[in-house]
This record gives C-alpha cells, sequence and structure tokens, in this order.
C-alpha cells in the first residue's frame, strides 16, 4: 500500500479462485495433508468454498483498512485459473505486486526500520529500464529504502540511476548476465532482497508452476513490471 | 503550753559574710593584652582532655564494636569538638577508601552484584560501559549489513530452502510419474489423480476400471504417508536452520564485540571483580547482538548514539560512592537518620500503572558513604526515627550494609524486590548525645554495649585560674573569629569570666559551654556594633546578660508581683512561731530564679510522727520525702533517744500547688518544726536554704545564688530594714557569684548573708536565741507532752482532770 502511495499507483486486486482445488475437492476421497503439524483432515467442496470466501473476506477487509490510511484507490476482480498463470494471465499489462510467502526461513539479524531495506531491480532488459529506476526513484525519495542493488548484465550508464543516490543511498552495482528463465528463477528463488523489481519480459518462456515454486521459495516480494 | 518553760537565751553574733566572699572578681588589670584580637587562636577546645583522649583511643583502634558515643549536655560543643578532631583523623588514616559501584547481576537480575573498585575507578569503569555500548551500536549494525553477512545469510536460507523445496519437488515429481498431481492448498498439499495434466472429475474417476482406482487410491495413500513424513519433517528443518543462524549470528556478533571487550579486560585485569563481570557482560552481549544492530537512519549521527546507550541499562555502572574528589577518609554527618538515609534505599518508577526497579535505582545511604571512614549521627535522631537503630545495630553487628525495604518487611502481599548483594562495612560511627541516652542505652539495650565500646564525656566545667582564664580568653578569641564577631576588651573578657562563674553557680570553676558562650558574644556584638562600637566591652556583655534575663523574667515578675501584693503570704519582718522562710529555685529551661515560699509547722500531742502533707496529697516528691523522714530521724535523735516522742507535727509548703521536690529546704522545716513545738519564734526578716543529714549537718544546696536574690528583691522592694538576709549552707559559700545589687546591699549593710555549717547555727542565727536554750525548751515540752501521753494511756478521763489542772 505504501508503495503504491508513492507512486500514486492505484491498486488492483486480483482474487484468484483456483478452479483446480474445487476439482480435487469434488473428489470424494481426497484429503489435505496441512503444513502445521503433518496432520489430515478432509477436504471437503463446501469447507473449500467457505474457507475462500473467508480469504477472501478477511484479505479484502484488511486491503481495504489499508488503502484508506494509505489513500489508495482499490478495487477487487475476481479471475480463475491455476494460480500465478491466471495472475500472469490478467495482468498482461499491469505491474504485479507479488507479496512474500509465509513460513520461510529465519529472517537474519540486521533488519533495519525501514519498508525495504534492500531493494533489488533487475535492469538490462530493453524497454523496461526507465520505468523500473523511476519506481526505485520514487521508493527512494520517500525514505522507504535502506540499500539499493542494481542487478544488470552490463553496467548502466550513471545518468540512468540518476536519482538512486538520495538520502545517502549508494546504489550497489551488481552483475547479472544471466537473463534465462532458470537464471531468473533463481534470481528470485535465491533473492535476498526485500523488494526486486523485474520486467515482465524477464519472465518470458518461465512456466506459471515453475514461477510459482520459485515464488513460493522466495523470501522477498516481487513488483513485476510491466 | 505549760507556764514553767525554760527561758530563751540571746544566741552569739554571726558575722556576715564579707562582700568580697560574695562574688569572685576577675580582675582586667591582671589579664595581659587589651583584646582578645591579640590572642591566638585555641586549636583545641578547652578543659576537653578527657573527651579528646578517649575519641584519639577510639577512632585509632581497629577492633570491631570500638565505635564511640560522644556525651555532654546540648550546647557543649561536641560537633565542634569533633569536626577538628575527625578532620585530622581523616587525613591521618591509612584505611583504604573505595569506589562502590552495582551492576547488573546477567544470571539474576534480582540480585544485583557490588563492585569494589579502588577511588575514581568506579566512574572510570562507568564510562567506559557506556562507551562500549556506544561502541558495540556504532559497529555491530554494520557488521551485519555487510555483504559477507548477507551472502552468508542468502547461503544458509537457500540450502534450506532448497532442501524444504527438494523434498516436496521429489514427492510432487514422484507423484506426477504417476498421474498423482500434488496441488498445494491454503492450508498445505492435497494428492488427485490427473489425465492430461488436468484433475480427474469425480465422473470420470467412476468410470475408470475398478482396479485402476484401487491402485490409484493406494498410490494416493502412500503418497499422502510420504507426503506426512515430509510435512512433519519441516520443523525440525527449520529448528537446525535457526539454530545455524543463530551460530552465524555468534560468529559475527564476536568478531565486533570481542576485540572491544578484550581491550575492557586488558585494562581493568587486575580487578578480579571487574574482570568477571566484564566477562558476563561479554557473553550477555553476545546473546543479545540483534538488540545493538537496530539501526535507523539518524544513527549515523554521534550524538544520537549517546541517546541510544540509554536503551541499554543492563550494561550500565551505577557508582554507587564515588571518592575521586576526595582525599583521607570520608567523614559525613548525617542529620536526618532515617532508615532510607541511613542504609540506602533502592526507588521505584511508575511504568503503565505498575512499579519497576532494576539495580540503577539503588541510592546510597549515609553508611556507604562513610564506608571506610567516619559518620557522625545525633543518638537521638536515630532511636526517634523508626527502624533506623535497629538498621543501624544490625548492619555494624554483620558488619556488611544490605539494602532492604521496609514495605517488603512488613508487606502482606510479597512483591518483586530487589536483594543486592550487601556491602561490606569497615566504618567508625560516632553517636552525639547526652548523658542520660547514654545510660539508658547502657542499662537497657545489651546491643549497644557491644557495639559502641568507647564513651567520650566531655567536660562541663574548668577550674578557675590563671593559666585557665587566659585559656578562657583564647577561646573567647576563636569563638569570636568563627562566628566574624567583634573582638572583646580586657573587661569585656573579664565580664564574660564572671558570668562562666555565675553559670557554673561556682567561683571556683568556669562553664564551657560553647553554645551559650556563642549566644552571649553574638548578643553582645550586636549590643556593640549598635552603638557604633569596635570592640565589645564589658557594658555590652552586661547589657546583653540583662537583655536575656528579661525576655524571660516575666514569669518571675508576676510571682514576685503575688507576693508584694500579699496574695503570696511572705513576712519581711517580725518573728512568728512555726513559721520560716523557705526558699526555691525554678527553673525554666536555660533560665533559673529564685523565689521565698513559708513553710509552717505545727506540734501536739500524737504518736511520734512528722506528717508531711506535700507527701499526703502526692505534691511532695521522693527526694522531699526523704529529707523530712530524715527531720523527723534527726528530731528524734536529738530530743527522744531514749524515750519516746510522743508528739504529731506535720509540715506545709504554703500556698504551693504544684510540686514539690528535693532536700533543700530541710533545714528551714527543722527550725520550723522547733519552733512549732517548743512556741519558739523565728525570725521573718531572714530566710533560709540548706538540706540536712541525720547527724545535724547543714549540706550544700542548689541554686543558691537565685535563691538569695529572689529574697534580696522581695525586701528590696519592700524597703530592706537593714536587718534582712539569708542564711545558706557553709559548703555553698565557694558557689556564691551574686548580683551587683545585692553585693552592694551587702556592702551598705543593708542586706546580709549568714553561713551555717551545722543545724544549731541556723536555729540561732534564725531565731536569734542560743541552740542550747532552744534544746532545755523544747526538752521541757516534750517532757511535758510525755507526761500527758502517759495520762492519757492509763486513764483517759484522770489524764483529762489532771489536764485540766
Amino acid at each position: 500500500m505504501r508503495i503504491a502511495g508513492q507512486l500514486d499507483c492505484r491498486l488492483l486486486g486480483l482474487i484468484v479462485d483456483d478452479p483446480r482445488l474445487q476439482r480435487v475437492a469434488d473428489l470424494p476421497f481426497t484429503t489435505e495433508i496441512v503444513l502445521a503439524g503433518g496432520t489430515e483432515r478432509e477436504f471437503l467442496p463446501q469447507q473449500v468454498r467457505a474457507r475462500f470466501a473467508r480469504i477472501s473476506r478477511q484479505t479484502q477487509r484488511l486491503l481495504d483498512e489499508l488503502a484508506t490510511h494509505n489513500r489508495v484507490g482499490l478495487s477487487y476482480e475476481a479471475v480463475s485459473g491455476a494460480g500465478l498463470q491466471a495472475v500472469l494471465q490478467r495482468g498482461e499489462r499491469l505491474n504485479l505486486f507479488l507479496p512474500g510467502r509465509v513460513g520461510g526461513p529465519a529472517r537474519p539479524a540486521g533488519a533495519a526500520r525501514v519498508a525495504i531495506p534492500r531493494l533489488g531491480l533487475l535492469l538490462g532488459v530493453a524497454g523496461y529500464d526507465a520505468a523500473i529506476v523511476a519506481m526505485a526513484r520514487a521508493l527512494v525519495g520517500a525514505a522507504m529504502v535502506g540499500a539499493v542493488y542494481v542487478l544488470s548484465p552490463r553496467a548502466p550508464e550513471p545518468s540512468r540511476l540518476q536519482g538512486l543516490g538520495q538520502r545517502g543511498i549508494r546504489p550497489h552495482l551488481l552483475h547479472q548476465d544471466d537473463l534465462s528463465p532458470a537464471g531468473v528463477l533463481a534470481l528470485i528463488r535465491r533473492s535476498g532482497y526485500d523488494l526486486l523489481i523485474l520486467p515482465r519480459a524477464a519472465l518470458e518462456g518461465i512456466s506459471p508452476d515453475a514461477f510459482e515454486h520459485a515464488l513460493a521459495s522466495a523470501r522477498g516480494q516481487l513488483l513485476v513490471v510491466s | 503550753m505549760p507556764d514553767s518553760m525554760p527561758p530563751l537565751l540571746p544566741a552569739p553574733a554571726y558575722p556576715p559574710l564579707a562582700p568580697e566572699r560574695l562574688y569572685r572578681h576577675c580582675d582586667p588589670a591582671e589579664l595581659n593584652f587589651d583584646s582578645t584580637a591579640e590572642l591566638e587562636p585555641l586549636a583545641r577546645q578547652l578543659g576537653q582532655e578527657r573527651a579528646v583522649e578517649a575519641l584519639t583511643f577510639g577512632l585509632a583502634i581497629g577492633h570491631p564494636g570500638y565505635n564511640l558515643y560522644l556525651m555532654g549536655s546540648s550546647g557543649v560543643g561536641k560537633r565542634e569538638l569533633l569536626q577538628g578532631i575527625l578532620a585530622e583523623a581523616a587525613q591521618r588514616d591509612h584505611h583504604a577508601v573505595y569506589d562502590w559501584c552495582y551492576v547488573n547481576n546477567f544470571e539474576s537480575p534480582d540480585s544485583p552484584l557490588v563492585l569494589q573498585l579502588p577511588r575514581g575507578l568506579g566512574c572510570e569503569l562507568r564510562r567506559d560501559m557506556a562507551q562500549a555500548v556506544e561502541d558495540l551500536l556504532a559497529t555491530l549494525p554494520a557488521t551485519f549489513q555487510s555483504d559477507e553477512y548477507q551472502a552468508r545469510v542468502e547461503e544458509l536460507s537457500e540450502n534450506y530452502r532448497e532442501q524444504e523445496r527438494a523434498m516436496l519437488q521429489d514427492l510432487s515429481e514422484r507423484a506426477a510419474q504417476h498421474n498423482i498431481a500434488m496441488i498445494q492448498t491454503p492450508s498445505g498439499y492435497t494428492l488427485a489423480p490427473t489425465r492430461e495434466g488436468e484433475v480427474l472429475s469425480p465422473q470420470d474417476f467412476e468410470a475408470l476400471p475398478e482396479a485402476e482406482k484401487k491402485d490409484t487410491m493406494a498410490l494416493i495413500e502412500q503418497l499422502k504417508d510420504e507426503l506426512k513424513g515430509v510435512v512433519r519433517a519441516l520443523p525440525g528443518q527449520r529448528k537446525e536452520s535457526r539454530e545455524r543462524f543463530r551460530q552465524l549470528n555468534r560468529e559475527f556478533s564476536q568478531m565486533a564485540i570481542d576485540p572491544l571487550f578484550a581491550e575492557l579486560k586488558r585494562k581493568y585485569r587486575e580487578h578480579e571483580a571487574v574482570a568477571a563481570y566484564l566477562e558476563a557482560v561479554h557473553n550477555d552481549v553476545l546473546e543479545e547482538a540483534e538488540a545493538f544492530t537496530e539501526t535507523r537512519e539518524e544513527s549515523a549521527i554521534p550524538e544520537n548514539l549517546k541517546d541510544r546507550v540509554r536503551e541499554f541499562p543492563r550494561y550500565s555502572v551505577n557508582v554507587l560512592v564515588d571518592n575521586r574528589d576526595s582525599s583521607g577518609a570520608p567523614v559525613v554527618y548525617e542529620d536526618n537518620p532515617t532508615f532510607a538515609n541511613l542504609l540506602g534505599r533502592s526507588e521505584h518508577l511508575s511504568q503503565m500503572g505498575a512499579l519497576v526497579t532494576d539495580f540503577t535505582l539503588i541510592k546510597p545511604g549515609a553508611l556507604h558513604r562513610a564506608n571506610g571512614g567516619y559518620l557522625v549521627l545525633d543518638a537521638d535522631k536515630v532511636l526517634t526515627n523508626p527502624f533506623a537503630w535497629t538498621g543501624l545495630k544490625r548492619a555494624l553487628m554483620a558488619r556488611e550494609l544490605r539494602i532492604q525495604s521496609l514495605d517488603a518487611q512488613f508487606s502482606l502481599v510479597a512483591t518483586v524486590q530487589l536483594d543486592p548483594e550487601p556491602v561490606p562495612l569497615d566504618i567508625k560511627v560516632l553517636l552525639v548525645g547526652d548523658r542520660n541516652l547514654f545510660y539508658l542505652l547502657q542499662e537497657y539495650d545489651p546491643e549497644f554495649a557491644a557495639l559502641f565500646k568507647v564513651v567520650a564525656d566531655m567536660a562541663e566545667d574548668v577550674d578557675r585560674g590563671p593559666e585557665s582564664t587566659l585559656l578562657f580568653a583564647r577561646m573567647l578569641h576563636t569563638l569570636a573569629a568563627e562566628n566574624n564577631l567583634l573582638e572583646l576588651d580586657r573587661s569585656a573578657v573579664a565580664r564574660v569570666i564572671e558570668h562562666a562563674a555565675r553559670r557554673m553557680e561556682d567561683s571556683a570553676k568556669l562553664s564551657l559551654h560553647r553554645g551559650r558562650l556563642q549566644n552571649l558574644l553574638a548578643e553582645s556584638d550586636f549590643l556593640a556594633r549598635r552603638a557604633g562600637a569596635g570592640r565589645i566591652a564589658a557594658s555590652h556583655v552586661d547589657a546583653a546578660i540583662e537583655a536575656a534575663i528579661r525576655r524571660l523574667d516575666q514569669l518571675r515578675e508576676r510571682s514576685q508581683e503575688g507576693i508584694l501584693r500579699d496574695i503570696m503570704l511572705v513576712a519581711t519582718e517580725g518573728s512568728v512561731v512555726g513559721q520560716v522562710n523557705g526558699l526555691s529555685v525554678y527553673l525554666l529551661g536555660d533560665y533559673a530564679f529564685g523565689k521565698p515560699t513559708r513553710i509552717t509547722a505545727t506540734a501536739r500531742l500524737g504518736a511520734g510522727r512528722v506528717l508531711d502533707i506535700e507527701r499526703e496529697v502526692d505534691l511532695g516528691g521522693k527526694i522531699h520525702s526523704k529529707a523530712v523522714m530524715i527531720i523527723s530521724a534527726l528530731l528524734a535523735d536529738r530530743y527522744a533517744r531514749e524515750r519516746p516522742l510522743p508528739l504529731s507535727a506535720s509540715l506545709v509548703f504554703e500556698q504551693s500547688y504544684g510540686g514539690i521536690e528535693g532536700d533543700s529546704a530541710s533545714v528551714a522545716e527543722l527550725v520550723a518544726l522547733v519552733s512549732a513545738i517548743a512556741a519558739i519564734p523565728v525570725r521573718q526578716d531572714l530566710a533560709v536554704t540548706g538540706s540536712l543529714n541525720q547527724h545535724g549537718t547543714v549540706q550544700a544546696i542548689g541554686g543558691v545564688n537565685e535563691k538569695i536574690e529572689g529574697f534580696f528583691d522581695i525586701c528590696r522592694v519592700r524597703g530592706l530594714s537593714g536587718s534582712q538576709g539569708v542564711v545558706v549552707p557553709r559548703a555553698n559559700e565557694v558557689h556564691l557569684m551574686l548580683r551587683r545589687d545585692v553585693r552592694e546591699a551587702v556592702s551598705a549593710g543593708q542586706f546580709h548573708i549568714y553561713s551555717a555549717a551545722t543545724i544549731d547555727q541556723a536555729l540561732e542565727l534564725m531565731t536569734g536565741y542560743s541552740v542550747a536554750s532552744i534544746d532545755a525548751r523544747v526538752s521541757a515540752r516534750v517532757d511535758a507532752l510525755q507526761r500527758l501521753a502517759r495520762r492519757y494511756a492509763l486513764k483517759p478521763q484522770d489524764s483529762e482532770r489532771d489536764h485540766r489542772e
């Protein structure tokens, strides 16, 4: 919400209804293995629907409060499909914010009190650098960033990074020459950045499942710029 | 009374005391200085050799229990004596004096630890610890933000993420090989059969052959078991991951922390307790390193780091006693010796409605501040402050200081309290008080005798002689200098010396009451300055004395007025049977005055008892009652040694409605009794005072000057007849220091002072008759009473007839 507020953007909440889960629940013998404790429980259609409705309601309520507080325009849209695949299809022309998954490994010490202690920018894909840098500049200017890391196959011209060096921040330039799907997946999976901004084009050739898996392992959040 | 009584014969003449015997002058001409400005100050208080010797001994002896009690009357100068002696002792004292600190006990925060450090090192340790925290705040965040650390964190995270992912991925792939999809749900995973990547619908599944359905179900069950195993293993892996992260953090923490603490430990290596404390701090910082790593944007500014140091009170040092600026042993005067002021306390802060405390809120008491040195306390104040005395004794007995709150001891609810490690106590306590208190404590408090083995008894006076006179003058100079007063000329010195003798009621002594002397000098100084004088003269001293008397004299004037208006009956001429002018003294704090009182006696046939009316109505004190019994014995011994004494007599102080105490009226009472028994008139132009023993010896009494002056004042106002005077014990001649107007009246032959050593002399003086004739008359009267008694004993009616005949 704060990022949207700083970037002066409206938000569209995509509520993904995966029909696969409903179909699985329709099968009379399916059960659910719960992550908390490894126990097995019923996986009934009405439970799935009720759970989805509850989670949607709670999430929307929380998001509404945050949107009001941050004065961000927010609307919702339900999409049906298999997880990220549905999101990617619907958000083909939208910038996508993908929150970090709960239950990752212990966060190391050194967490600062800024919103985004480490901001990663994946540059080097034609047509996206300016938009990505503009977003980063806005976040830095709003004092939301602790450190900026620019990942690029080639060292970008300094003029292109203008504005990132505010508030005592000196962008770190890191070499990232592998922009293949595997390389991008590895970057997402291993990312030590609290927020990684990458171009939509970098996801080309990556299956939704693979993206899903990489996202499941990601520590930080992603902002996919379209 | 029978007519045939022996005649009364005149007594021999008794010469009155010469005027020069009524006052011992101090001749200014004998003082070999013009003013006290020429004199050297006194280094030590005059006449206090005994007390000084005791104090010196008590302060030097090192055995336990040798604390001191300095006693003397209020104002004699106890504090001033102590200040001089303690200042010297403190400089001479070679005992080590330490700084005392409280620090956090990381294992048991309710029991802070005490550190004993050489003088001055307490503040240094506190400074070093604050600097250490500041350094940690500066370096630790950078350590955990370093690329190396981040890379190691990422490596560890990636390893564990990969392990988890691989476990699930492996199972998912194996399931997919058998057309089973492992699908993530909001809470976990589920397994479902698929065809060409799509989950089978219930209808499609039902349409499968039975065997395939059965195999699929069995496979799903098997995969479920494996999935459960994988999911249940995840927490263990995460726990291991967290432990590895902890080890990583400790490794990087040590890189930053160890050098800092190595330097501190090197600095304090010679102080074992500090070294142990630093080791504990080191370990705790390693455990709590994360707390130092919260960075803020403003933390780059050094000043804010100093502010942030306050967020870590657990590493601060509470310097309880700081002796860096003092030289010699500490000398502490505690003027408000409450329990907390003596033994220290732990304060509390209110936080969100609760009272909290920690070692930083421990405050020292006077015993802490004086540790290694000397503590001076007013005994009366210690004893009247609740629990202060018991607390002090406990600390001295145990030789340690334990801070305990009274509310913890007496509260019905056991709240969390601090229990700090006790501080070893090495101290000399000097109690200052009066004699009565000392003797009470000796009698009723056995611990007092064990803890205060040295008593220093201040003298109240010094013998008057040429040497002491000069020393006294030097003392006056010292007092004037200390109090910024004018110096005294020698006439003033002489007058003060005479007044000091008068205060002692002894012409051969000088009062050493420092407080009164200071007051007299201050008041004389005031009058001298008001008169524009550059020195205090005798006239200023006289005026100050008279003004002080006048301020307190109203009661005396009122009582004198009662006599002069004949409301209180006192005769000052003629002679009366059975009536004597006795003399009383009234003590009003620092002021006393005398007053004549009529004492009367009656005598009649009776059983041989002298009735003390004052005692019968509980207005007579024990000493007065004893005196009356002595009179009875003396009477019997003198007139009825071998025969019964068949009379009853009664004595009373007329118009006295308060208590009577003391034996100084026993001469007067015996004279009244003898007069009443034998109908011998007593001179009313004389007053008499004196104590008697059983053999008729007249003994000394107190307040002789005031008593004489009290009778003189009445006679003077009524008009001196030339025959009036006072009879005093011979033993009191040395105490005479009478007022100038009395002496002048004596010199003019208008008033007379007589002294008597025996009751015979007193009887002769008071009656004017020879004691032989008095005794004969009394004996005759006793004989007559005995005859009457015998008659009444055999035949009451015959006795009555004989009596009438």
